[in-house]
């Protein structure tokens, strides 16, 4: 009796191999990869080493263990919540926007075994990330301090957060139409939750944060089901604006309350076709963060709590409360109006892109520096209206001063004026040079984030790691637009004891040089934008156009120049 | 005198041109050319050079070398004077969300610097040579494939163009739509329009171009009238016929005439395959006529386009 053994056979896994093949193929996968890894790896040496130097006695390192190992699990947690959304958010929308999902589900397989396989093809990639780290969580391990239930703790955790994290984006996902709707709803969502189920049980790097990692790992579970449900249910659902609705929506409670005016209507924004401005028109007029009575309402959204803080400051006097609100609200605001700018202008270009409706624009008689002028004029009026609330706090602090300082109101319209202007050309010309609107903003965002956090970490990053290059930190220092910000809001006296010097008053080259830095930069961008306007939007230049005349380079092709010798005059026949 | 003998400059030329990606070679020196009122029909399977060479036509995409002329103007010379001669109407019709019919077609006008006081005017007759005039204040996105298809060819004719660029004007489209936009199709050439248009399905080009240019792996296998292609291909006619009585005679008279390859005798007809530029139908029923036979039924068989695509081509790519 020749029996052979059998094994079970391995189910059929086809769009798990397929997604692995896909992200094994491409270089991206690599590059991003080995720069987490390097980012990693320079942060953790500078930990290590920073404060006591490669060549130090081991025995100044010891008992350092505990500290490094809840910085780097923060680090690791922190950057976990950037990047797995963004390569799963796209499994499931990307297959909706490419037509795809279709061919999926016409397959036996099941929407369950849809929705696993492209969650763990998204894992894989994703867990890799998480295992460049523990080599060096297991050095913190040498360094004492920690123990090793401490330790293991800590790599559950971060195995946790990604697979959680990784299912809320699967689940937006299938719910959303567009990859940009689901990234922005998974952000959404998984902040939340780390808010309401971690927000009171210490911080991120608690690893014994049992109640929390359960709760984490039902939102899984749960998640993957919600997932598998809307895979069909929303496969062919028409992609919607939802901030329009939102807008749409409140509009139609607006008129019903509207009632009491007897009809009255302030702004009025429909009834106009477009005059001699189309696209004008269209980002003014029908976009939701264009259009003026929406804008409106962003502006009152804002203004509120300046409002609510501006009362408390002058009803109590030398208030904590109301003087620290106020420039919580500065920050706050910052926070706001820079990532929203820098979304909106990255979008513009690269949203016509990703609805292909850029290449029947650019065959209009438009010349292209028109289209990107009109094309930010949506984005300028946001600026605008951003600024109010700005103003509103700044002419407020001048006012409350009882010494009035020009410098103050001079620099914070200053600083206002040329970052805003700064974000919007530098996320245009992101927004130019990426294909589609996922990766310009994803970019725009990542080099505001770069620009402004590494010019602030420059300097203290320089000291810790016993670096002496004190020009280096100085110049990081004087052109940090945060360091910038916070040193003009200091200088107003707001009752919180001793008033710190403007900028102006520290050093007048210094601020000049500050903000003349800026202006430029942001003029050389400006122009970059208008010279390679043409090449990038996709559409072959014309001749005696600025690009042509200046930038020889931007066609290199021979073939660009007619030679003399061809004829091209029809009347010669 | 002179004016006499002056060629007439084709709305369309294309020498030798070339168009890279990277490494990748899309077109390799084709060359054409689209007389004024012309229809022509580019054909070719996917990844041809077909839509590279009307994205060069529609000043989208710079050529690597070559020339493609528009009315004598080359694309490189001046773009925007050609942009204003030529309607594009890519494979992808990506349309805005939130405008209605009205405002998609005005924002159009006004991109062409139409004269505000027409564009009212000029709207309602683009809607009404589409027959879309009922959907004015719908959703652009709310609208049908075939609508939005309409809606297309509406927006190219804002501007009264002179040469009209369809790249697969009739993909994803039911058989319904297709007929339609085929309809509007040979309106705009009767009304002089010179098209260039790109598809896949070879029997609606057969109906409708004047001119075809077979396109494969980049390279313009041939190009001309369907006659001319089934010339210098020899590709056969088939004809039907039926007669009340002697098909075997008949038979037999027939294929001794010159132009005639065969004939051959079925249950309830003759099959006769000719050379249509020796011997076209007309003159083939002559001849039936002229043997005393009384014909029930004569049925040349319209020209396959396949037949030539298939004979042409070999299923490669670029």
């Amino acid at each position: 009796m020749n029996r052979r053994l059998k094994l079970p056979r391995m189910p059929r896994l086809p769009i798990l191999s397929k997604d692995l093949l896909e992200r094994a193929s491409r270089k991206r996968t690599y590059v991003i990869r080995f720069l987490y890894g390097l980012a990693l790896f320079v942060a953790a040496c500078t930990l290590f080493y920073g404060n006591i130097g490669v060549s130090a006695e081991a025995g100044e390192a010891l008992g350092r263990g505990a500290a490094h190992f809840r910085w780097l699990l923060g680090f690791q947690l922190v950057a976990l919540y950037v990047l797995v959304p963004i390569i799963t958010a796209e499994a499931i929308a990307g297959e909706k926007q490419r037509d795809t999902l279709a061919l999926l589900l016409v397959t036996t397989l099941t929407p369950r075994q849809i929705i696993l396989q492209k969650f763990v093809a998204r894992m894989a990639s994703v867990l890799s990330f998480v295992c460049l780290s523990f080599p060096l969580l297991a050095i913190t391990y040498t360094f004492g301090g920690v123990t090793p239930a401490e330790l293991v703790d800590g790599m559950i955790l971060l195995v946790i957060v990604c697979l959680h994290l990784g299912a809320v984006a699967i689940a937006c996902s299938a719910y959303f139409q567009t990859t940009a709707q689901a990234l922005a709803a998974t952000y959404i969502a998984s902040i939340s939750f780390r808010f309401c189920c971690f927000g009171g049980m210490g911080s991120p790097s608690g690893p014994g944060n049992v109640v929390g990692s359960i709760l984490a790992l039902i939102s899984i579970f749960v998640c993957l089901m919600m997932a598998g449900q809307f895979l069909v249910d929303r496969a062919f659902v028409q992609s919607r604006n939802y901030l329009l609705e939102c807008f749409r929506a409140l509009d139609r409670v607006f008129e019903q309350m509207n009632v009491v005016t007897g009809g009255v209507v302030l702004v009025r924004d429909r009834g106009f076709l477009p005059r001699n401005a189309p696209i004008r028109w269209r980002e003014t007029r029908k976009k939701s963060l264009g259009t003026f009575r929406y804008l409106f309402r962003v502006l009152a959204l804002l203004e509120t709590p300046i409002i609510y803080y501006v009362q408390l400051v002058r009803l109590t006097p030398g208030s904590r409360v109301g003087d620290y609100g106020l420039t919580k609200l500065l920050y706050g605001l910052w926070l706001v109006a820079a990532p929203l700018v820098a979304v909106h202008a990255a979008s513009v270009i690269s949203e016509e892109r990703s609805r292909q409706t850029l290449s029947v624009l650019l065959t209009t008689p438009l010349s292209s520096m028109r289209i990107l002028e009109e094309k930010l004029s949506g984005v300028r009026r946001l600026s605008a209206v951003l600024m109010v609330p700005f103003a509103s706090i700044f002419l407020f602090v001048l006012w409350w001063n009882s010494r009035p300082s020009i410098d103050y109101l001079v620099l914070s319209a200053l600083t206002v004026m040329t970052y805003l202007t700064l974000i919007q050309w530098t996320s245009l010309a992101i927004g130019l040079r990426f294909p589609n609107q996922l990766t310009a903003i994803v970019g725009a965002a990542g080099l505001l984030g770069l620009w402004v956090g590494g010019l602030q970490a420059g300097a203290p990053l320089l000291n810790y790691l016993n670096i002496d290059a004190r020009g280096l930190a100085e110049a990081c220092r004087a052109l940090s637009p945060i360091d910038m910000i916070t040193r003009t809001q200091s200088s107003a006296e707001t009752g919180l004891g001793p008033k710190w010097p403007s900028p102006w008053e520290a050093s007048r080259l210094a601020t000049i040089a500050h903000f003349s830095f800026y202006v430029a930069l942001g003029l050389v961008i400006q122009l970059w934008c208008r010279l390679n306007a043409d090449r990038y939007l996709g559409r072959i230049p014309q001749p005696g156009s600025p690009a042509i005349r200046w930038l020889p380079w931007t066609s290199r092709d021979s073939s660009d120049v007619v030679p003399a010798g061809l004829d091209l005059n029809p009347e010669h026949g | 005198m002179t004016e006499l003998t002056k060629t007439p400059v084709p709305m369309v030329d294309i020498r030798n041109l070339w168009i890279k990606y990277g490494s990748f070679i899309a077109v390799r020196g084709i060359s054409f050319k689209i007389p004024r009122g012309e229809v022509f029909g580019f054909i070719g399977p996917n990844g041809a050079g077909k839509s590279s060479t009307i994205r060069v036509l529609a000043t989208l995409q710079q050529p690597n070398a070559g020339y493609a002329l528009v009315d004598g103007v080359e694309v490189r010379q001046d773009p925007m004077k050609i942009r204003r001669k030529m309607g594009y109407m890519p494979d992808s019709f990506g349309l805005y969300e939130g405008l209605t019919v009205r405002e998609y077609l005005h924002f159009f006008a006004a991109a062409y610097d139409t004269p505000e006081e027409r564009r009212d005017r000029l709207v309602d007759d683009v809607l009404a040579l589409t027959d879309l005039r009922f959907k004015l204040d719908s959703q652009v996105d709310g609208l049908s494939r075939g609508m939005k298809q309409r809606l297309g060819l509406a927006r190219v004719l804002l501007h009264d163009p002179e040469l009209l660029l369809l790249d697969e004007p009739a993909s994803g489209l039911d058989p319904r739509a297709r007929i339609e936009v085929r309809e509007i199709l040979k309106e705009l050439s009767r009304m002089g329009k010179t098209i260039l248009i790109s598809s896949h399905i070879l029997h609606e080009l057969s109906q409708l171009c004047t001119r075809i240019g077979i396109l494969e792996a980049g390279t313009l296998l041939t190009e001309g009238s369907l006659e001319e292609i089934y010339h210098r291909l020899g590709l056969m006619q088939l004809v039907h016929v039926q007669v009340v009585s002697g098909p075997q005679e008949l038979a037999t008279h027939l294929g001794s005439i010159n132009g005639v390859e065969s004939v051959e005798v079925q249950a309830d007809r003759l099959s006769i395959r000719v050379r249509a530029e020796l011997l076209p139908p007309e003159d083939l029923l002559d001849h039936i006529r002229e043997f005393g036979a009384r014909v029930r039924m004569f049925q040349p068989e319209a020209m396959e386009l396949e037949t030539a695509f298939m004979k042409l081509t070999q299923g490669t790519t670029a």
